[in-house]
């Protein structure tokens, strides 16, 4: 600092330029000193092309399947073998393909739900490894800064979408004053009783949202046990028809709704809108946002070029506009999202309803069933 | 009495017993492997406690637990009272639908049976919503319309109850299934026993009653045992109408553990086994009744199919068709296609809610084509494959007194007593399991053998009643003239039961277009065909587009069938 004082300004800014050349150049010349992830990305991708397949199982939505796809415009010389289906229907698969001793699989993209059955059944391979891009090796690009995975060992199923559900359900905007309920709390007030639909609470694919609210410090089972034995909710398993029964009036009220489809809905003109709860009631749901990694998988380097590939910031921005999910990566824009809602925000702790802490269902779903016995729904 | 074969007065027989022998033991052991060793893996797997993934462990929890739920039985009894109190009723009109249509001289018969067919293969899911669109009480059109009379107060019609749902089967699957396989049956009927009836004195109902049906038997019972079942294994609706209504049925609780948090496939075939109890029931009562009786109606004599004549009532009959018609497929149908054009299905007070976007979302989509390609590929292979063999099954079980015969057609009906989504599962094993796994596994010829196994019990049935009522004269007289089996088969018994054939590959053909449950384990990207392609659209809540692809298979299929039914036609010569 003293030898500053006696400097004059342009002096300063002189020897400043200089330093932060040094300083690029520096930067440069440590590149060029670490070819290691380049040497290892270019032979994986070599032995990917000489493997020429990657088979990955994935979710059965168009979107899904097109966000996926896009991997073939990136690598046209290794073919991607994508197998569509449900959760239910690709874990089957799997397990069946491999008690035959056939193992044909590579990734596995599914919902927590699946995706932890199949880390018990001992089936997925530490992710880690298959990180070679120094942009998916540094956690400081994805949301909290750490990369998120749905296992007790944190590290087999990586954690890639989050969005921030704080949404009550749908409702009808001719039948209900939206400022009525700001609450979870607030649908439990007798003047909705009988008036209320929702999700099967004990049906797959919706078991993320009810870990949310179970596990929520704000809510939490007494929630749920109320709702199902005292307020004689209607029980679907239809999303659709459910909105629609809203929109046409049948139910003032639908619980557990997927924000994006009354909003779509809602952008059609149909009398529908999204009841809003505080911030403290929400949690951060990842939808079929999981990437695993099966092991004894056939094609190991192109399963690593995809996975780079995937958790890159192009195939993060692909799997974002595609399927319209907000992606944890931090460093892509988030304006193309239909519902800015789902985006967490830097700073704020949400529980995330994916990771192994919040895995357990049991307790839930005892008091789902009790509730719904109670109210003779079951 | 069976004679040793050395002692047979005729050589052409020898070689004829020999063909038909090795045929029977070729088709049980086929059948042995595709049909018997999907349920045993079922079953094996059934008693497997433990975690997926990891090792074995046997044991009974799975079934104490699936039958221990309560809630079972309420659901077991449920499912049996929806399908006795749906199968009575239809088995009734569509025994006078198909009557009317072969027997009698009811203008437009032709045209009335093709409607049928065009019904049954709309798909089911997209029909429910219609009918919801109709019939719900808050915004259902026909409830709004007959709101609008001065002495109706409230909503007339609930599609969510026990009648709701009794009758949008009646729409979807009512008659139009058995339509289709009674019609043939009856219009190979030789009026010679009719004609005599009526110079006794007999009505036309009475000859229907005690005459045409008794002969029919076979058929009319084998298509009732044959609905009793889907019956019981039907979910889609039930799931759509009965849960808002708490009503739950077995099929239901089946899907439930296959889909719940996590999925319990054992507990799921532990329940599914008692569709197999049924099944043992049914064919023994089948059998029992059958046992000693003569059902032929075709023979080498004299062959007349003129047709009764109703005088004034043909109109009147054919006016009271067109109403059912109207009623249980017109009126969901036209709300399923201007579904397709609209942009919200079922609102029609938004914002210009009409739009072509679904139609041309769903020809601009890379996946349709290949979907489309696919499904042809599956529907013609599946087509084929069924009428070469189960022509040859049907031959054997009606034909063969032998306990081999027996349990061929025991094994035939195991496709359908398994849920679909767990045959698929079974064959999926299976498939892994053989050699030929490159082949079938995730192909489309593994998806077309599924499909053309799945379908045996109808195909099968069908050949069988259809050989029943041939004569062993026919047979005789071709050998003395020393014609060997095969020509014999080829030459005179196949063309008898052409309309058959032509029904069993077009339905054949159908349901390999509109299955979902079968195929949903076997395919993969590249061999997806147009009705997981539908199933996806409904995933993702694309119900428009849905329509729009039901509605092009319905298309297809009915292109399908004007073109069998030419063939059938120009076949028997009628």
């Amino acid at each position: 600092m003293k030898q500053l004082k006696g400097l004059k300004p342009r002096a300063i800014a002189g020897r400043g330029i200089v330093l932060a050349v040094l300083f690029l150049m520096a930067l440069a010349g440590s590149s060029a000193a670490q070819p290691d992830w380049k040497r290892e990305w270019e032979g994986a991708v070599a032995a990917a092309e000489k493997e020429g397949q990657v088979t990955v199982y994935g979710p059965p939505g168009i979107h899904y399947q097109e966000a996926i796809r896009s991997f073939q415009e990136a690598y046209s010389k290794i073919k991607l073998v994508y197998v569509p289906g449900s959760g239910t229907d690709n874990s089957q698969r799997l397990l069946a393909e491999r008690r035959a001793g056939k193992y044909l699989a590579d990734l596995f993209v599914s919902g927590s739900g699946t995706a932890v059955i199949l880390f018990r059944g001992n089936i997925f391979d530490p992710l880690p490894p298959l990180l070679i891009l120094p942009e998916n090796r540094d956690p400081s690009v994805w949301f909290s800064g750490k990369h998120q995975y749905a296992d007790p060992q944190n590290q087999l199923i990586f954690i890639m979408q989050g969005n921030i559900d704080t949404s009550i359900g749908a409702y009808n905007t001719k039948l209900v004053n939206p400022k009525e309920i700001k609450s979870h709390w607030d649908v439990l007030n007798p003047k909705w009783k009988g008036k209320m639909v929702a999700y099967d609470p004990r049906a797959r694919g919706h078991i993320q949202n009810m870990r949310g609210i179970y596990y929520s410090p704000a809510l939490g089972g007494e929630f749920i046990r109320r709702l199902f034995s005292e307020m004689d909710v209607t029980i679907g398993r239809d999303q659709r028809q459910m909105l629609d029964w809203v929109a046409g009036g049948k139910f003032p009220i639908y619980l557990f709704s997927t924000d994006n489809d009354v909003e779509e809905a809602a952008r059609k003109g149909l009398p529908v809108g999204v009841l809003e709860s505080p911030p403290e009631e929400g949690y951060m749901s990842a939808g079929f946002g999981h990437l695993a990694l099966v092991n004894r998988a056939p094609h190991p380097n192109a399963a690593k070029v995809f996975v780079n590939w995937l958790l890159s910031k192009e195939g993060q921005l692909q799997w974002q506009k595609r399927t319209d999910n907000n992606s944890l990566r931090t460093d892509i824009p988030k304006g193309m999202l239909t519902d800015q809602r789902s985006v967490p925000r830097e700073g704020v702790k949400y529980l995330n309803a994916s990771l192994p802490q919040y895995e357990d269902v049991k307790p839930l779903l005892k008091i789902v069933n009790e509730a719904l016995a109670k109210s003779g729904k079951k | 009495m069976r004679m040793p074969a050395a002692s047979l007065p005729f050589p052409g027989l020898r070689v004829r017993l020999r063909a038909v022998h090795l045929a029977e033991s070729l088709m049980l052991v086929f059948f042995a492997v595709v049909m018997g060793l999907p349920v045993l893996f079922l079953l094996w797997s059934s008693l497997n406690v433990a975690a997926p993934g990891k090792e074995a462990v046997y044991g009974l929890a799975n079934w104490i637990r699936g039958f221990s739920d309560q809630g079972t039985l309420s659901a077991l009894w449920m499912s049996f009272l929806l399908s006795v109190v749906r199968l009575i009723p239809a088995m009734i009109l569509s025994v006078m639908v198909a009557w009317l249509i072969a027997r009698t001289d009811m203008p437009g018969g032709n045209t009335l049976e093709f409607l049928c067919w065009f019904a049954y293969f709309i798909p089911d899911f997209p029909l429910v919503l219609a009918w919801i669109l109709l019939l719900d009480p808050s915004f259902g059109f026909l409830n709004a319309l007959a709101g609008a009379l001065p002495f109706v107060e409230g909503p007339v019609f609930n599609p969510y109850s026990f009648w709701g749902i009794v009758w949008v089967h009646t729409s979807t699957n009512g008659i139009w299934f058995k339509v289709m396989l009674l019609t043939p049956v009856f219009r190979r009927l030789g009026a010679s026993l009719e004609e005599a009836a009526r110079v006794a004195g007999a009505s036309n109902l009475v000859t229907l009653r005690r005459i045409t049906l008794p002969v029919l038997a076979p058929m009319v019972l084998a298509v009732a045992a044959l609905s009793l079942i889907r019956g019981l294994e039907s979910f889609n609706t039930e799931l759509l109408l009965g849960l808002p209504a708490g009503i739950y049925v077995y099929a239901t609780r089946i899907y439930d553990y296959t889909r719940q948090e996590p999925p319990a496939f054992g507990e799921a075939t532990a329940l599914g086994s008692v569709f197999l109890l049924v099944l043992v029931v049914l064919s023994y009562f089948y059998w029992r009744y059958l046992r000693g009786k003569r059902f032929i109606v075709v023979t080498g004599q004299a062959y007349s199919t003129m047709r009764v004549k109703l005088g004034k009532w043909r109109y009147w009959a054919l006016a009271g068709c067109l109403v059912y018609f109207a009623v249980m497929m017109i009126l969901p149908l036209s709300f399923l296609l201007i579904g397709s054009f609209m942009r919200r299905y079922g609102f029609f007070d938004i914002a210009s809610p009409f739009t072509v976007a679904h139609w041309r979302n769903l020809f601009m989509d890379a996946i349709f084509l290949s979907s489309l390609k696919n499904s042809l590929i599956i529907a013609t292979a599946t087509a084929l494959a069924g009428i070469v063999l189960y022509s040859t099954v049907g031959y054997l079980v009606a034909s063969r007194k032998s306990r081999g015969a027996e349990l061929l057609d025991l094994f035939c009906w195991l496709p359908w007593v398994v849920p679909g989504i767990l045959m698929s599962l079974g064959l999926l094993w299976l498939f892994l399991a053989t050699p030929l796994r490159s082949v079938l596994y995730g192909s489309v010829w593994g998806i077309a053998l599924a499909m053309t196994i799945k379908d045996s019990p109808v195909s099968t049935q069908a050949f069988k009643a259809a050989f029943l009522q041939l004569g062993p004269d026919l047979e005789e007289a071709a050998r003395v003239t020393g014609a060997s089996w095969g020509y014999t088969y080829r030459r005179i018994l196949l063309p008898l039961v052409a309309p058959i054939a032509a029904t069993v590959g077009l339905l054949n053909f159908g349901s390999a277009l509109t299955s979902i449950s079968t195929p949903v384990l076997l395919y993969s990207a590249q061999s997806r065909p147009l009705s997981i392609l539908l199933m996806e659209y409904s995933f993702t809540g694309e119900l428009e587009r849905a329509a729009a692809l039901g509605l092009l298979i319905t298309l297809i299929i009915s292109a399908m069938v004007l073109a069998g039914r030419r063939l059938g036609l120009k076949l028997t010569g009628s």
